[in-house]
Parts: structure tokens; sequence; C-alpha cells
């Protein structure tokens, strides 16, 4: 039995026009944030509609004006969360005391903490490592003990992969000129 | 940044720990340092980590969404990275098309390698095409008084072997069955080669319509090879996989394709390689 109040449930519907679905989570986004500029509410239509289409690639859905309203509701609330994240990362910070509400000069292209997630994982995977196993199951959610339960070992055996893992992907990103050494710096005092 | 300064050491590494990939002794040593220092507890807070965030499986939405200002500002191993798997993942390939942009704007970058570059093996297509480059080169210097300056050309990007999702498959495709037969029964013999991909095909697994399906290649020492993922826009009459090793050697032995559905594996069936002669 499909569920009414779910816009992914298993029922056709279709998302219509483009243009008018462009608009139409504009509008919301819009209306979610009222406070941000133009430019900030183009970007944030803009993922909106990234997300949106990753939903109807991967399921059927029911109720598409309730799709895109609940899309562009959330993608707006991300951002603005995204946005001190991506000010506690990326702001100067010389002194011992951190600045109350330091924001980066430029905006970041993308979350810098869902690039290095996405960077990590999609490392080992190109390199067919054992360590995109443990990435996905720890990105996903799993706790080490879980992740330990699942695969017949202890939590600190796995733990201890994970930072062999981390350690050869730091090799490799010694030489890289890319922001992806400055996020994941070298492991101890260095 | 040191010991000296460790508000600067944890401040370095709030990223990392937001995204879950600091080792355990960096771990360690920020959690303590953030027990103890009411400032820097505060300046991380935004940043503890969620188990909601996303599992960094996709491109992030964000670059997508800008792809065009992605593909001039990305760089290095990230830029690679973000190549390879648009190249490989119908998903994203399908929403930058929705959105206008194209993915070849993203030129290639190589992915540095976790194998040592001496024990990896080139296709010889590649060394074909290297010798070929190497004598025009030498002819072309030959006739010229002076060398002029060259840029250097793009180094090729060394592929995985990759198992991409497919509609439709030819008669010599091979049918896995599961479960698994035991160990007295024979299984379906597979010949595989650098050059050569083979499509795989399952009996439909009891997953209902709108759920991916994931799949996944498993080698005979229990790694997996290769993932694909089968969209509910994919569905075909039966599920259907094409294992392209580009370039890489297949170890013999049994193999084994995997298909799981929220989390739960739906298939499981084996096969024999043995390699190409």
């Amino acid at each position: 039995m499909a569920d009414p109040s779910d816009p992914t449930s298993p029922e056709s519907a279709r998302l219509p026009d483009w243009a008018e679905v462009r608009t139409f989570v504009r509008r919301r986004v819009r209306h979610t944030a009222p406070a941000l500029r133009d430019d900030d509410v183009d970007e944030i239509t803009q993922e909106a509609l990234v997300r949106l289409l990753r939903v109807v690639e991967r399921t059927s859905i029911r109720n598409a004006e309730a799709l895109m309203n609940e899309v562009a509701r959330r993608t707006a609330i991300d951002h603005l969360r995204a946005r001190t994240r991506w000010a506690r990362v990326l702001a100067p910070w010389d002194g011992i005391e951190p600045p109350e509400d330091a924001f980066p000069v430029e905006r970041p292209l993308a979350d810098p903490v869902e690039r290095l997630r996405f960077a990590v994982l999609e490392f080992f995977v190109v390199n067919d490592a054992p360590c995109a196993d443990l990435a996905r199951a720890h990105f996903g959610g799993w706790r080490w003990d879980e992740i330990a339960e699942r695969t017949g070992r202890s939590a600190a055996a796995v733990r201890k992969q994970w930072s062999r893992c981390l350690r050869v992907l730091r090799e490799h990103l010694a030489p890289d000129d890319g922001p992806l050494r400055d996020l994941l710096p070298p492991g101890g005092d260095a | 940044m040191s010991t000296h300064d460790p508000h600067g050491w944890v401040r370095a590494r709030l990223a990392a720990w937001s995204a879950g990939v600091l080792d355990d002794q960096d771990e360690a040593r920020l959690a303590a340092h953030l027990a103890g220092c009411a400032a820097c507890r505060t300046w991380a807070e935004p940043l503890t980590p969620d188990a909601d965030a996303p599992a960094g499986d996709h491109v992030p939405d964000g670059l997508l969404a800008h792809w065009p200002r992605a593909a001039v500002e990305l760089h290095g191993l990230e830029r690679a990275l973000v190549r390879r798997h648009v190249e490989r993942c119908v998903e994203c390939r399908a929403i930058l098309a929705r959105l206008g942009h194209d993915p070849a704007a993203m030129r290639p970058e190589p992915v540095p390698s976790l194998v040592p570059a001496r024990t990896r093996r080139l296709p010889t297509a590649w060394l074909a095409a290297a010798a070929l480059v190497v004598v025009a080169v030498v002819a072309t210097l030959a006739r010229r008084p002076a060398p002029a300056p060259v840029a250097p050309a793009p180094a090729p990007v060394a592929r995985a072997a990759e198992l991409r999702a497919v509609r439709e498959w030819g008669a010599d495709a091979v049918e896995l069955r599961d479960p698994v037969r035991g160990a007295g029964e024979a299984l379906p013999e597979v010949t595989l080669a650098p050059d050569r991909a083979v499509t795989f095909t399952t009996s439909q697994p009891d997953v209902p319509a709108g759920v991916p399906i994931e799949a996944r290649l498993v080698g005979p020492d229990g790694a997996t090879l290769a993932r694909a993922r089968l969209t509910p826009a994919d569905r075909g009459p039966r599920p259907a996989f094409v294992f392209d090793p580009h370039g890489t050697t297949p170890a013999e032995g049994r193999w084994e394709l995997v298909l799981s559905a929220n989390g739960a594996e739906v298939f499981r069936g084996a096969f024999r390689v043995t390699a190409a002669r």
C-alpha cells in the first residue's frame, strides 16, 4: 500500500516541464531562506535540482509537487548549515580565541566535508582496494563495533585497518597540489 | 602544525574529523583537546560528525550543480577522481545531461595507483600507441633543424576494472544461478582476458520495482573487484551486467556476482574463471 504522505511512494507521477520545475524549486528555496541574495538562491536552486534528479533516477515518484517542495526546503536548510561548516573549516583563525562570526571570503565549490568523503571513498574504489568496503560501511553510518561484528573481527582490528587505509591515502596525497592535502593533513605532529 | 600550537593542530583537522577520516591516534588526540578546550569545542560544534551526512558514494551534488566551475577549479587527485566517477556513473551522467552540462568538460588527469608502477601491466593497445608516438616524434625531430617547445601530452588514465548494468545482452552472455552450487558441482566456465568484456545475467531477484540493486563482483580472494548499480529505470526482464577488465589481468579461480537491495543480499551466483592463453 502506498503511503500518500510520502512523495516517493511507488506510484506513477512525472515531473512537470523542466523550466516549470526550476521556477517552482527556486520559489520554494526563496520562501525557505528569504534573506539570501539572489545568487545564493540560484546556487541552492541548482543543488536542489541535482537532488531532485537523484530521487527521480532512483525511485518512482507519487506526488511531484510535494517532492519538489520537500527537496527545495531541505536543500536550503542543508545549505545554510553547510555554510557554517565551511566557515569553521576555511575561515582564518590566527589566535587562540576563534572569531565569533567568520565566513570565508570566497564561497567554496560544494561542501568541503562532502568533497573529502567522496574523494576518500572514490580513491579506494578506483584502486579496487578492500578499504573501499570499509569506507562504505563507515560513511554509511555503521559504528566500528557493528562493522567488526559483520566481518567477524574485533573493533580494534577494524579501526586499525581504517587507520592503515588512511595512511596509504595520505602518502598518495603528499605530492598532490589540490585541496585534498589540506583537508586531510599528515598524521601526528607533522 | 605542531604540538606548540595545539589549537591550530585541531583546527587543521576539523574537516577530516567531520568526514570521519582521521586515524585512531589523531582522533583520540583531537577528542582529548576538545574535551579540555571550550573555545575549540564551540568552534568545532557545527562540524560534529553526522551519521546522516552523504556517504560519499557519488560526486557531491554541489559539484554537479556547478559543473562548469568545477571543470575549471578542480585539480589534482580530486579532479581525476571526479572525472573517473562520472565516466562510469550512469546516474551522475544523466543528471549532468539533464542540467545541460557536458561530462567531458572535465578533462582527464591520471589517478595514482596503490600498486607500485613497476608491477602494473599496460594494455597492449597503449604500448602500441606509445611506440607509434615515439617513432613519429623521432621522425619529426629528425626532419626539423631545431626542436620547438612542445606541451606535454596528457598522461593516459589508468582505468580500473568496471562492472556496468545493461538492459540488453547477446546470446554469449553467461547465465548465473542462485544459490551458489556445492563444491562437487560444475560452475559455469568463463575465459577472461585483459581486453575482453563479458556479460552476465541472473534470474530476477525478488526486489520491488522501485528499489535499486547493487551488484558486486567478488574475486577468488574475496575482494570486491568491481561494483555496479542497477537503477529502477535500468531494470529489464533480468539483471544483466558487463564486466570489462580494462587491461587488468583477471585472477583465475572462483568468482561470484552478488546482488543486494536495501542492504540485504538477494542473489549470489558463482562461476569459474580461466585466463585466456
